[in-house]
């Protein structure tokens, strides 16, 4: 098998799913970032993005921060270092393969 | 509707791009963009350095309007921040690594100098004692040891720095009454500064001015995105 193609299939299942890979594109841009921008801006439901957030938090790829602004329950989500670097790696990992392909 | 139905299919290369730059420029308006704060902020610049110039000799009622300036603008850009600029929730940027070195190296500056300026109020006040230069001295320097903070929480960006400290400084001298306080020579210098802050403050006003109208400009662009992807969703 070539190696560049191994290098592909090698790739994390986690951060590969477009959903997911939607969410650490975007929290990687941010320091912090409001549950309602990501659920606006990736177009997922509130309970597809919930359970997206919950799989990576186990990962320990973001943090998930819940507190009251004013009133009003908010939810801040944070990529961790973990995150920064799966999210990088796999854009090696496929940029890699993309090239190799050509 | 199942979660199933609105899982996305892989996103493009080009569509993640769309979403960093996306991310990346509602995040600008958690730190230094305001666009109509900055406009207010310079346009607030503008009129106190004209009523300074034109009018020394001001009455009570416009003494407190042009003093509270500073805190009606501060007021006024977080509310835009927090509840116009970012309408779909925070989104905060890192400040970068020069900007904050540079706030820091100012803030330090500005907080030595209104230490000594303080500093030389008490000694006056000690070797001039009356009740009516306590009460004048008291806000003075309250307002003078406050500012660093002010400056460090809210006014982070370069040119909100020089048009927030002139604006502060034209309100302490305002509501402290500090000509009193600071009488003959010292009184004569701290006004010459307050002066030369005037000129660079409107210069830096004006581009505050633009600068916010352009930003404002890019968020509606922005905004008009944000919302065509929601639709779209």
């Amino acid at each position: 098998m070539r190696a560049d193609l191994e290098d592909f299939l090698s790739v994390d299942r986690l951060v590969h799913e477009p959903a997911r890979l939607v969410i650490l594109t975007v929290l990687a841009e941010a320091e912090e970032v409001d549950f309602r921008f990501l659920e606006q801006v990736s177009g997922l439901t509130k309970g597809n993005l919930s359970s997206h957030l919950a799989k990576l938090e186990e990962a320990r790829y973001l943090v998930i921060k819940k507190f009251f602004r004013g009133k009003l329950p908010a939810t801040s989500l944070k990529i961790t270092r973990a995150g920064r670097s799966a999210l990088k790696k796999y854009r090696q990992q496929l940029n890699h393969a993309l090239r190799g392909k050509g | 509707m199942s979660d199933a139905v609105s899982e996305p299919l892989q996103p493009s290369l080009q569509e993640l791009g769309e979403l960093k730059n996306l991310t990346r420029e509602y995040g600008e308006f958690s730190r230094d963009a305001v666009g109509l704060g900055h406009v207010l902020g310079g346009g607030l610049v503008f009129l106190s350095a004209e009523v300074l110039h034109r009018h020394m000799d001001l009455g009570v009622g416009a003494r407190l309007l042009l003093g509270a300036a500073p805190f009606a603008w501060i007021f006024g850009k977080e509310w835009l921040r927090q509840h116009y600029y970012q309408f779909s929730g925070m989104v905060t940027q890192p400040r970068r690594r020069w900007e904050s070195a540079l706030l820091f190296i100012f803030t330090g500056a500005l907080a030595l100098v209104n230490l000594a300026v303080a500093g030389w109020v008490v000694y006056r006040l000690l070797q001039d004692f009356s009740w009516w230069l306590v009460l004048s001295s008291v806000v003075y320097v309250a307002m003078l040891l406050a500012m660093p903070f002010l400056v460090w929480r809210y006014l982070r960006a370069p040119y909100e720095f020089l048009c927030g400290v002139f604006l502060l400084t034209l309100s302490t001298v305002l509501l402290s009454g500090t000509p009193l306080a600071l009488s003959g020579r010292m009184g004569i210098v701290y006004l010459s500064v307050v002066y030369l802050l005037r000129l660079p403050a409107m210069l830096v006003a004006l581009v505050m001015v633009l600068v916010g109208f352009v930003e404002h400009m890019e968020f509606l662009k922005l905004r008009r995105k944000i919302r065509a992807r929601k639709e779209a969703a």
